[in-house]
């Protein structure tokens, strides 16, 4: 088990490393993503800004928790474009044209390789400023968060990130089938901007529906209550209950996609 | 005679997907109303007539209705066709065409933008069915004319973006930037009279106010008809160095382009 994590974790060292090399090929492309990153964080922070000029709170929820979330919100976004997002991104194409066959003879988990094999540094440097964002929202935050609030945050937003990876992958997967994932995918992208608001402001059938069948707002409010809620340990609960359930959800599709897959005339 | 040809060709086209072109359309608007509606049902006081920056609840429900329609018209279908023609070279082929490429790549982007003005009319028309939605036909048409404004200003930009790609390798995440920056600073976020005054003073010499938010005002009846004649008149104003600042990118880009693709 440990001699098969070591393997891992040194290829992943060399994922990183073919990573940068590739990003300083394309230096323009690294400063615009920073750009871009930016103006992506401009925005959201912004938006509860105004808004907040005009209440003083959302659904029980004040200014200074609404940048937490924002804050966390962020960091899991950066996390993500980080670690997996270039790295799905082709995923799809593989399939329909057959390149998919070179992840499968690695004597390493094809889901694994996929997810993980392209770094992306421009991002890193955004994860950075998230994190400096989600600094500042913790330290304007008013109340008091102890460590222990700490360290199960970050825990679940290393949880929240995975989480949002799955549900991304569970939207490539209908590839294997139909040939083409595009508008399943597309609407994976309209869908992930209800995470942009806080749980709390979904009631009723919407929040069923958004905490069982599409959990997106498990991936970055069920964190962000971690720091303030008095009693968290069902939203813990909650948060690994359907990480796991997630987890085993997609290597199970996964396979079952690996199964009907049959090379470029697939 | 081209341009009928090319209309028909490029609405060929899209509506060939059309499960994906109606979907992503419904998708969008249910969660765009989704999203609003349970926001600032929790925003406005319960039972109250409150209204915040000129408006109460329904009227923010109703702003935010417009929201995806007329984003979908003014941004158009944005697959950086123009950036990737430049990477691989196929733009050689526009140069040999007995026509401009601009003209080309506008009429590619406005069928789709005229065809979501058509889906944006049944839309509607479907809305209406089960809530009175209370608009105005010719608020609506002037509207519609507001927001094809929009787009022509919009393509320019996003076209100057794309076309970057004469001297640098990716340049999607400009388009992406210019999205961003264009939907808040636009109003497609938040309606823009809750922004800070001074800011909305600012914000009227930029072309952004005229992408998304004077059209749904438009369509609202929130603006006067001299109001809007001078806001049609503030996008053309804004159309000139747009179009001067593109045709020269492009002069300067295609002395620079090889057509071997990277």
């Amino acid at each position: 088990m440990m001699k098969n994590l070591a393997r891992y974790m040194r290829l992943y060292g060399h994922f990183v490393r073919f990573s940068l090399m590739g990003a300083m090929q394309f230096r323009f492309d690294f400063a615009f993503r920073i750009l871009m990153d930016c103006s992506f964080y401009f925005v959201n922070v912004c938006f509860y800004k105004i808004v907040f000029m005009h209440t003083n709170q959302i659904a029980g929820w004040t200014e200074s928790q609404v940048m937490l979330f924002m804050g966390a919100y962020l960091v899991i976004d950066a996390i993500n474009m980080t670690v997996f997002a270039n790295g799905t991104w082709m995923i799809a194409q593989y399939v329909n044209n057959g390149e998919l066959d070179y992840y499968l003879l690695r004597p390493v988990s094809s889901f694994f390789f996929l997810s993980c094999r392209d770094f992306a540094f421009s991002s890193s440097i955004n994860l950075l400023m998230a994190l400096g964002i989600l600094g500042w929202a913790v330290h304007s935050y008013t109340g008091v968060i102890t460590l222990d609030r700490y360290v199960l945050f970050t825990v679940f937003i290393f949880g929240g990130t995975y989480l949002y990876h799955l549900m991304r992958i569970l939207t490539l997967l209908p590839v294997f089938w139909l040939h083409s994932g595009r508008g399943f995918e597309s609407l994976f992208w309209i869908l992930t901007r209800i995470m942009e608001r806080p749980d709390v402001v979904y009631t009723g059938w919407i929040r069923w529906v958004l905490m069982i069948i599409l959990p997106f707002i498990v991936v970055v409010s069920f964190p962000t209550r971690i720091l303030f809620q008095e009693n968290i340990w069902g939203v813990v609960g909650y948060c690994v209950a359907t990480i796991v359930a997630f987890h085993y959800l997609v290597k199970y599709l996964w396979n079952l996609g690996l199964r009907n897959y049959s090379s470029a005339s697939s | 005679m081209w341009i009928r040809e090319a209309f028909k060709l490029e609405a060929k086209k899209i509506i060939s997907y059309r499960v994906d072109f109606w979907m992503q359309f419904v998708v969008t608007a249910l969660a765009e109303m989704i999203m609003a509606y349970y926001l600032w049902k929790n925003v406005f006081s319960p039972n109250s007539n409150e209204t915040i920056g000129g408006y109460d609840f329904r009227k923010m429900i109703m702003y935010y209705l417009f929201v995806p329609f007329i984003t979908r018209i003014v941004q158009s279908q944005n697959d950086w066709s123009t950036s990737r023609e430049i990477y691989d070279g196929s733009l050689t082929r526009y140069l040999i065409y007995p026509i401009s490429f601009t003209g080309y790549k506008f009429l590619q982007k406005s069928t789709f933008s005229l065809l979501s003005c058509v889906q944006m009319l049944l839309a509607l028309a479907a809305i209406q069915i089960f809530v009175p939605l209370h608009l105005d036909l010719v608020h609506v048409f002037w509207g519609m004319i507001a927001a094809l404004l929009g787009f022509v200003v919009y393509f320019y930009m996003n076209c100057m973006m794309e076309l970057f790609a004469f001297w640098v390798d990716t340049v999607w995440s400009l388009g992406v930037m210019l999205r961003f920056i264009a939907l808040f600073f636009g109003g497609a976020m938040v309606p823009l009279s809750l922004f800070p005054e001074k800011f909305q003073t600012v914000l009227k010499f930029t072309p952004f106010p005229y992408l998304f938010s004077q059209p749904i005002r438009i369509i609202l009846g929130d603006v006067s008809y001299p109001d809007m004649l001078q806001s049609f008149g503030v996008c053309l104003v804004w159309l000139v160095p747009l179009m001067l600042l593109l045709n020269l990118q492009l002069t300067k880009g295609l002395k620079q382009y090889t057509g071997v693709g990277l």
